[in-house]
C-alpha cells in the first residue's frame, strides 16, 4: 500500500522469511554437492553446480506453484503467501546461475558466439529425444526474468493489472518448458527411475493442488441464490456473519463481501485492488476490512483505502428484513459512500 | 459460505504472526525442509558414474614424438623397442584450445617456422587429457607449444596400416576432448550441443563402441578419402548410430573411412531385430 | 481472483493435466539405449595352453603361460579403466628401478586381454632376478611392481 516507490518494505516477517530461504538454500546447494562429492568422486565442480542449482531451482518452482491452491485449501498457509515474490526472485536467480553457467560451459570458447551457438549447434527440432532442449529452458529462463523484474507494486501498477498479470501467468507456460527441458535434456540420459519419479510426483501434486482448490472455487461460484425482490437478492440470515467477519457471496459476475461492523452490514466487491485477494476473507481491524493477502486495508462505509493511500472498491446496498440480509449486485462506482443497513439488536 | 470465525488473523506486516499460523507454517517448514533434503540426497547420489577422464587443467608437460597430420594431426610418441625390436608407441591426437581443433595452432607453429611439421620429430608442450587407455593433447599458441623441431622420421617410424576391411559399428559419436577429461559427462543428449560446438570447432569426432562387458572402443572417423567429416556428423552426435565403414588400423588407433552419404545411420531396434522394411514400416504408421 | 481469472486459471490446468504426464511419458519413450556391439580391439593373439604363474590384483590379472613347444607368453587381463597418460609393461632385473635398464614388453590400454611374446628369461627358474613394472612413459612414473 506504498504512497511512494520503496525497493522493499521491509518488516520483520519478511526479513524471516529471507533469511529461511537463503538459509535453505544454502543447506540445499551444500547437501547436493557434498553427496555428490561422496557418492561420484570423480565429479567436477562446474557439473556440481549446473545440477545443484538446477534441482534447487525446480524444487523452488514447485514449492511457488504449490502456495496458491494451499491457501485456498487451507488459511494456514497466508504467511508463505505474504512473500511469495521474493521466493520467486530467489528462484530466478537460482535458474540465472544454473543458465549462465550452462551456457558458458557448453558453448563458449567455440567458433561462434554463445547465444547463437545455444540455437545452432544441436538444430533436430523435428525430433522429439534430439530436440534441442536447452532453447526451451532459454524460454522459460526469459520468463521468469521478466517476471522477476516486474515483481514489485510499481510495476503492477505501470503495466496495469491486467497486464501485469498476464505476464506473470506466463508462468505456467514457463513450467510446461522446464518439464520439457528436464525430460528431454537431462533424463535422457540419467535413466535412475528416481529422477522421473521426482518429476512426476512434483508435477503430479501441482495438478492435484490446482484442480481441487479450483473445484473448491467452482462450487462457490455456483451457489443459487433464487429469492429476489426489487433488485435484492436473498442471501443469508444477519447471524451467519460474525462481529468484523465478512460472508462472500458469488451473484452474477463477481464475488461481494457483506462486513459486520459496529452494529451495520456493509457490502464491497470481494477482489482486492492489490493483486485480487479475497476480501471476504480479511477481517476488520481499525476500522478497516484488511485484506489476508497482504495486509491492503479499506473502509466499510466507501471502499477507500484511508488516506495517503488512494485504492478503492466498489460498494453495494445492503438491507436487513427481519433477520434475512438482502444484497443489491449493482455496484456504486469504486469509493462511493453507502450507509449500511443497520442490525436490529 | 462460511468464512474462517476464529479470532486469529494473519496479516504480513504485523510483527508476529497468530500462534496457530506459525505453529502450522512451522510444522510444514520442517517437513519440506526433511523432504527437501531427501530429495537433494537421493538425486545427488542417483547420478550415474562420472568417467575417470582427466584433463591436467594448468599443467603442460613436453611430449617429444613424431608429428603426422594424418589422419588427425597427432604426435606419434616412441616408447622404446620391444624384445622383439619393434617399436613400442602412443599416438597422441591433438586438439586445440576451448572448443577448437589443433590445426590452427599447428598452422601457426608451421608459418612462424617457415617449414612443414609433418613426418618431422618435434618436442611439443600441452596440456594433456586422457582415460581408458587414449590420450591426447591440447597445444594452445598461448603456452608457446613448439620446443624444438628435429629429424624426419625414418620409414621404420611412419604409421603402420592395416586394412581390416568393411565393419558396421554401433555406439555414440562424441567429441574426445570433453569426452576423455574436460568435462563429466562428455556424452549422451546433455553433452549434446558442447559435443556438436567442438566437432564444429575442428575436434576429429570419435566412435565409442561398448560391448557386453562394459568394455569401450573408440574410433577415429575421417571421410572415405579421409577428408574432414565434421560437418557430416553434426546432426548424428550424442546419439545411438550405426557407422558402415571401411576400417583401417593406423598404428594404436583404427580409423574409420565413412561415406558421408550413407554411412552414418541412426541406430534404430526395429532395424536391428526385424529389418528395415518392419522400420520403413513403422516409420510410415508414425508418419 | 476475479470471475475470469479463475476460469482461465482453471483452463490452464485442465490442458496442464493432459500437456504434463503426456511429455513426461512421450519423453521417456524417446529416450534412446546406447547399443552394444563387438570390439575390433585389443586382438590379442591366441593364449598359450598352459598357466605357471598368477597374479591378480584389483585392477589386472597377469598370467604367464607356457607352450607346448616351451615358449612364453605373459598374458596381462586389464580389468579396470587406466587412469594414467600411457602404460606400458617392463621386465627389470630385480633390484633395479631404471627403465632404461629393463626390457620393454609392451602396450596396455583400455579393458581387455593384452598377449606379448616373451622369452626363456621369464621362465620359473628365473623369477627372482626380475621384476615386472607398469610404466606410464609419459610422465615417467612407475604406476605399480609385480612379482612372480
Amino acid at each position: 500500500m506504498s504512497a511512494s516507490y520503496s525497493a522493499v518494505g521491509w518488516n520483520r516477517q519478511k526479513k524471516n522469511y529471507d533469511w529461511f530461504i537463503f538459509g535453505f538454500c544454502l543447506l540445499y546447494l551444500s547437501a547436493f554437492i557434498g553427496f555428490m562429492a561422496i557418492s561420484n568422486p570423480d565429479y567436477t565442480f562446474e557439473t556440481a553446480l549446473i545440477r545443484s542449482t538446477a534441482t534447487l531451482a525446480l524444487l523452488l518452482l514447485h514449492a511457488i506453484l504449490c502456495i496458491g491452491p494451499l491457501c485456498r485449501l487451507n488459511k494456514k498457509f497466508l504467511p508463505l503467501l505474504y512473500n511469495r515474490r521474493h521466493l520467486g526472485v530467489t528462484m530466478f536467480t537460482i535458474a540465472l546461475v544454473h543458465g549462465s553457467f550452462s551456457i558458458f560451459q557448453f558453448h563458449s570458447l567455440g567458433n561462434a558466439n554463445p547465444f547463437v551457438s545455444l540455437f545452432s549447434s544441436n538444430t533436430q527440432f523435428g525430433s522429439l529425444s534430439q530436440f534441442p532442449f536447452q532453447s526451451l529452458g532459454f524460454f522459460a529462463l526469459v520468463i521468469f526474468f521478466l517476471m522477476a523484474i516486474t515483481s514489485h507494486d510499481f510495476w503492477l501498477h505501470n503495466l496495469s493489472p491486467r497486464v501485469w498479470k498476464t505476464l506473470h501467468m506466463l508462468v505456467y507456460l514457463a513450467y510446461l518448458l522446464i518439464v520439457l527441458h528436464v525430460m528431454l535434456g537431462a533424463i535422457q540420459y540419467e535413466t535412475n527411475p528416481i529422477f522421473i519419479s521426482i518429476l512426476s510426483a512434483g508435477s503430479a501434486t501441482l495438478i492435484a493442488l490446482h484442480l481441487l482448490a479450483g473445484s473448491k472455487e467452482i462450487r462457490k461460484d455456483n451457489i443459487e441464490y433464487p429469492l429476489q425482490k426489487e433488485g435484492f437478492v436473498y442471501v443469508c440470515e444477519t447471524q451467519e456473519i460474525a462481529q468484523n467477519r465478512a460472508k462472500i457471496f458469488c451473484l452474477g459476475q463477481e464475488r461481494i463481501a457483506v462486513y459486520r461492523f459496529e452494529n451495520k452490514l456493509f457490502a464491497v466487491h470481494n477482489v482486492c485492488k492489490h493483486q485480487g485477494g479475497p476480501l471476504g476473507e480479511g477481517k476488520i481491524l481499525d476500522g478497516c476490512i484488511t485484506c489476508p493477502w497482504h495486509g491492503y486495508q479499506y473502509l466499510p462505509g466507501n471502499g477507500q483505502s484511508p488516506p495517503p493511500f488512494t485504492e478503492k472498491v466498489s460498494t453495494y446496498d445492503v438491507r436487513i428484513e427481519n433477520t434475512k440480509v438482502w444484497l443489491n449486485p449493482k455496484p456504486y462506482a469504486e469509493g462511493t459512500e453507502r450507509p449500511g443497513a443497520i442490525l436490529n439488536s | 459460505m462460511n468464512t474462517d470465525h476464529t479470532e486469529e488473523f494473519y496479516i504480513g506486516w504485523m510483527d508476529k504472526a497468530p500462534l496457530s499460523f506459525a505453529k502450522h507454517i512451522k510444522k510444514v517448514l520442517l517437513a519440506v525442509l526433511a523432504i527437501v533434503i531427501a530429495a537433494a540426497v537421493m538425486l545427488a547420489v542417483s547420478q550415474k558414474k562420472f568417467s575417470t577422464g582427466n584433463f591436467e587443467f594448468g599443467t603442460l608437460t613436453e611430449v617429444k614424438g613424431f608429428y603426422f597430420s594424418q589422419p588427425v594431426p597427432c604426435i606419434k610418441v616412441v616408447a622404446g623397442k620391444n624384445l622383439f625390436g619393434n617399436n613400442v608407441y602412443q599416438t597422441i591426437p591433438l586438439l586445440g584450445f576451448g572448443k577448437m581443433g589443433a590445426a590452427a595452432a599447428i598452422s601457426s607453429i608451421e608459418k612462424e617456422k617457415n617449414t612443414s611439421l609433418n613426418q618431422r620429430e618435434i618436442t611439443l608442450k600441452g596440456t594433456l587429457l586422457y582415460n581408458d587407455g587414449k590420450l591426447f593433447m591440447q597445444v594452445d599458441n598461448n603456452d608457446q607449444p613448439l620446443v624444438h623441431i628435429g629429424n624426419v622420421a625414418g620409414a621404420a617410424l611412419l604409421p603402420a596400416q592395416e586394412n581390416l576391411g568393411m565393419v558396421q559399428l554401433r555406439g555414440e559419436i562424441v567429441d574426445p576432448k570433453c569426452y576423455f577429461g574436460v568435462m563429466k559427462p562428455g556424452q549422451g543428449k546433455p553433452h549434446k550441443d558442447c559435443a556438436i560446438r567442438c566437432i564444429l570447432g575442428g575436434i576429429s569426432p570419435v566412435l565409442r563402441v561398448s560391448n557386453n562387458a562394459g568394455e569401450i572402443n573408440y574410433y577415429l572417423i575421417v571421410g572415405a578419402n579421409g577428408e574432414k567429416m565434421n560437418q557430416a556428423v553434426k546432426d548424428f552426435v550424442a546419439e545411438p548410430v550405426t557407422i558402415n565403414a571401411r576400417a583401417v588400423k593406423y598404428d594404436d588407433w583404427i580409423v574409420l573411412y565413412v561415406n558421408p552419404e550413407n554411412g552414418i545411420l541412426r541406430y534404430s531396434y526395429l532395424r536391428e531385430k526385424f529389418g528395415a522394411s518392419v522400420q520403413d514400416c513403422a516409420t510410415a504408421c508414425i508418419k | 481472483m476475479i470471475k475470469q481469472l479463475r476460469k482461465r486459471h482453471f483452463q490452464i490446468w485442465i490442458v496442464l493435466l493432459v500437456l504434463l504426464p503426456a511429455s513426461i511419458v512421450m519423453a521417456r519413450l524417446v529416450t534412446p539405449k546406447i547399443p552394444i556391439d563387438q570390439l575390433l580391439q585389443p586382438s590379442a593373439y591366441p593364449a598359450y595352453p598352459t598357466i605357471i604363474k598368477t597374479i591378480t590384483k584389483d585392477n589386472y590379472s597377469v598370467h604367464l603361460r607356457k607352450a607346448n613347444d616351451s615358449s612364453f607368453q605373459l598374458e596381462w587381463i586389464n580389468k579396470k579403466i587406466l587412469i594414467v597418460p600411457s602404460a606400458a609393461v617392463y621386465k627389470l632385473p630385480a633390484g633395479s628401478n631404471d627403465t632404461k635398464n629393463g626390457v620393454l614388453i609392451g602396450r596396455i590400454e583400455g579393458r581387455g586381454v593384452y598377449r606379448f611374446a616373451v622369452d626363456t628369461s621369464f621362465r620359473p627358474d628365473r623369477f627372482s632376478s626380475y621384476r615386472l613394472f607398469l610404466y606410464d612413459f609419459i610422465h615417467q612414473q612407475v604406476i605399480d611392481t609385480i612379482k612372480f
